[in-house]
């Protein structure tokens, strides 16, 4: 065997490896990296900060952290392209730590609004608003839907549009999941108390003569489907699948299953099948489901069998080809407030920056609440970490500046896809109804704005 | 001696000489995985022994053991066994013989290893001398805070 006494990997070898590996791999090294190493990284030397201040390397990790849809619709509101850049827009949405609340009034004259009520569904899809059904005062369900053209900025008055549909049948306490262009609608309530458990799915359409409208179809799901129930938890995990739990089912049981929905190519099939997998959420309703990206879906809150209200987080993942429930443990004990966490009857929305925000519900004693909770995804387990990891530093309250809204529960929020705009709807408040009955509670019809502030 | 390439291939015999010198002895479809070895065999059909005049033997030798044992669970564990020079010099090497599953390995292993860790620590792991002033380093520390509020002190 010949030796040969070089050790070069090629003429320039000199000091550190590092110098001589390509940059294509660094810029692939550093988009691995969380951002604290790489502006540790671009402390270490002057070579090291001149790559990590490319633009275009802020660029990709906007991209990265924030969603392409997010970065697609900030470069379309920005209005200073000379001043604009990538690492200062990261920083800026890196360091939110409130909102801004903005009432979103309706115009004199007859245009038409909706009604009171809780319990309804809102979702924010093709560009558009959504409504459909919902409880109103006297128990009884609403089975309108309606409609509002948004497109990118946000309106300070809104044109709703009542659709003369006439399906689905009335309902509250139902879900509505947004799925790409459709919504995907599922059981729910009615006022003689009868639980549902029929599949819809929903689409914007345009139509020559009427505008923008909306468009329901029952889907065909063959014989199995999950027992009946409302006041469930839903949410998508992809673009062809919904996952549901708990809820109320017959004999007013709460129910702590978990079933999914997969969505043929045409959308006009499905098939449910249950996943029995231990450990998994205790029942539980009023609770919410939220996808957060990559397949995972987070749980929170909701009131237990034995009515107490929960504050446990729960996340569904995808593990080497099978699903599986992983709890989130933390210590309430130790989060500022963290006596206000438990909660049923709040909403649970991904927002700009990977955070979920949490607002409203209510408590173990029926107070309605009006305080913004944010969960911090990026800090939250992979697959390969152990389960049992407890987190000490994910969830933060934010201020809220602006417009206060009433508190509230069992309202409904969705957000555009830039991320920074939240719209809540109705729910039940505290009700001024009659002075005589200051305990007395109301139903709601306000729709109000919550904006996550951005210079651009 | 240049055996028709479809039905043997599997289980024919290709050496490659390390630039130390050092020989290893692989079933072709192993060597496929490096695709320029792959270009090498496009080219010359009859060739036996493949120079690769950019690797040791010591990291060849890894190369291919990954190579054969690549999985899920294999490639967890490989990243934990080698200092940061053995890992960049491997990187250099699935570079030049261009593995991309390799490729990416190695590169989740560098950025791993440099998580969680002062730009001391980095600069130390990487050998890279600090020639920032004093006052450009202050500067760049206090421009960066933001990144840091809330992040555990190790």
């Amino acid at each position: 065997m010949e030796e040969t006494t070089s050790v070069s990997y090629n003429q320039n070898y000199s000091g550190s490896p590092i110098t001589n590996i390509p940059q294509d791999y660094i810029f692939t090294i550093i988009l691995l990296l969380p951002i604290d190493a790489i502006l540790s990284l671009s402390v270490t030397c002057k070579r090291f900060k001149a790559i990590t201040s490319s633009d275009t390397l802020w660029k990709s990790l906007c991209k990265r952290d924030l969603g392409s849809t997010c970065v697609d619709s900030l470069l379309k509101s920005c209005n200073n392209f000379n001043q604009f850049s990538w690492m200062k827009l990261y920083k800026q949405v890196y360091q939110i730590d409130s909102v801004c609340c903005h009432k979103l009034s309706y115009p004199h004259g007859d245009l038409d609004f909706p009604k009171a009520r809780a319990s309804h569904s809102l979702n924010f899809v093709s560009d558009c608003l959504v409504l459909f059904g919902g409880g109103c005062d006297g128990g009884r369900h609403l089975d309108d839907t309606w409609v509002a053209y948004i497109g990118n900025d946000f309106p300070r008055i809104l044109k709703w549009k009542t659709v003369h549909s006439g399906i689905p049948s009335g309902r509250f306490g139902h879900t509505c999941v947004e799925m790409g262009d459709l919504l995907v609608l599922f059981g729910g309530i009615n006022d003689h108390g009868n639980r549902q458990n029929d599949t819809w799915i929903g689409k914007v359409t345009h139509n020559e003569n009427k505008g923008i409208t909306f468009s329901w179809k029952m889907l065909d799901v063959g014989n199995i489907a999950p027992p009946p129930r409302g006041a469930h938890a839903a949410c998508c995990i992809d673009d062809k699948r919904m996952v549901i739990h708990g809820g109320i089912g017959l004999h007013g049981l709460r129910l702590g299953d978990t079933w999914i929905l997969e969505l043929s190519d045409s959308h006009c099939f499905g098939t449910w099948h249950e996943i029995a997998i231990h450990p998994s959420p205790p029942p539980r309703s009023g609770h919410t489901l939220t996808c957060i990206g990559r397949n995972r879906t987070i749980l929170f809150g909701g009131r237990g069998l034995g009515y107490e209200v929960l504050h446990d987080l729960w996340l569904l993942e995808s593990c080497q080809g099978y699903m599986r429930w992983i709890q989130v443990l933390y210590d309430l004990q130790n989060i500022p407030d963290g006596v206000s966490l438990p909660r049923v009857g709040h909403t649970a929305t991904m927002v700009l920056g990977g955070r979920l925000l949490i607002y409203g519900g209510e408590d173990s004693s029926r107070h309605r609440k009006n305080d913004f909770w944010i969960l911090d995804i990026s800090s939250f387990p992979s697959t390969t970490a152990s389960s049992k990891r407890v987190l000490t530093r994910i969830w933060k309250r934010w201020k809220s500046n602006g417009y206060e809204p009433k508190s509230r529960s069992f309202h409904r929020a969705c957000v555009d896809p830039s991320g920074r705009h939240l719209y809540v709807f109705g729910g039940m408040v505290d009700g001024l109804v009659q002075a005589v009955e200051p305990s007395g509670l109301g139903f709601d019809k306000e729709l109000f704005l919550v904006e996550l502030v951005l210079q651009l | 001696m240049a055996e028709e390439k479809s039905q043997a291939s599997s289980s024919k015999m290709l050496t490659l000489k390390a630039s130390d010198g050092v020989l290893f002895e692989v079933e072709l479809n192993i060597a496929k995985e490096m695709k320029t070895v792959q270009a090498y065999i496009d080219d010359c059909e009859d060739i036996e022994t493949i120079p690769i005049p950019n690797v040791l033997g010591k990291h060849l030798a890894i190369v291919i053991e990954y190579i054969k044992k690549t999985n899920e669970e294999y490639d967890a564990e490989f990243e934990k066994q080698w200092n940061m020079d053995d890992l960049q010099l491997l990187l250099l090497a699935a570079n030049y013989l261009n593995i991309s599953g390799l490729q990416e390995c190695l590169c989740k292993a560098i950025a791993k290893r440099i998580e969680n860790k002062s730009p001391e620590y980095v600069r130390k792991v990487f050998n890279i001398e600090n020639d920032h002033s004093p006052e450009e380093e202050a500067k760049l520390r206090k421009e960066y805070k933001w990144a840091f509020e809330g992040v555990d002190k190790d």
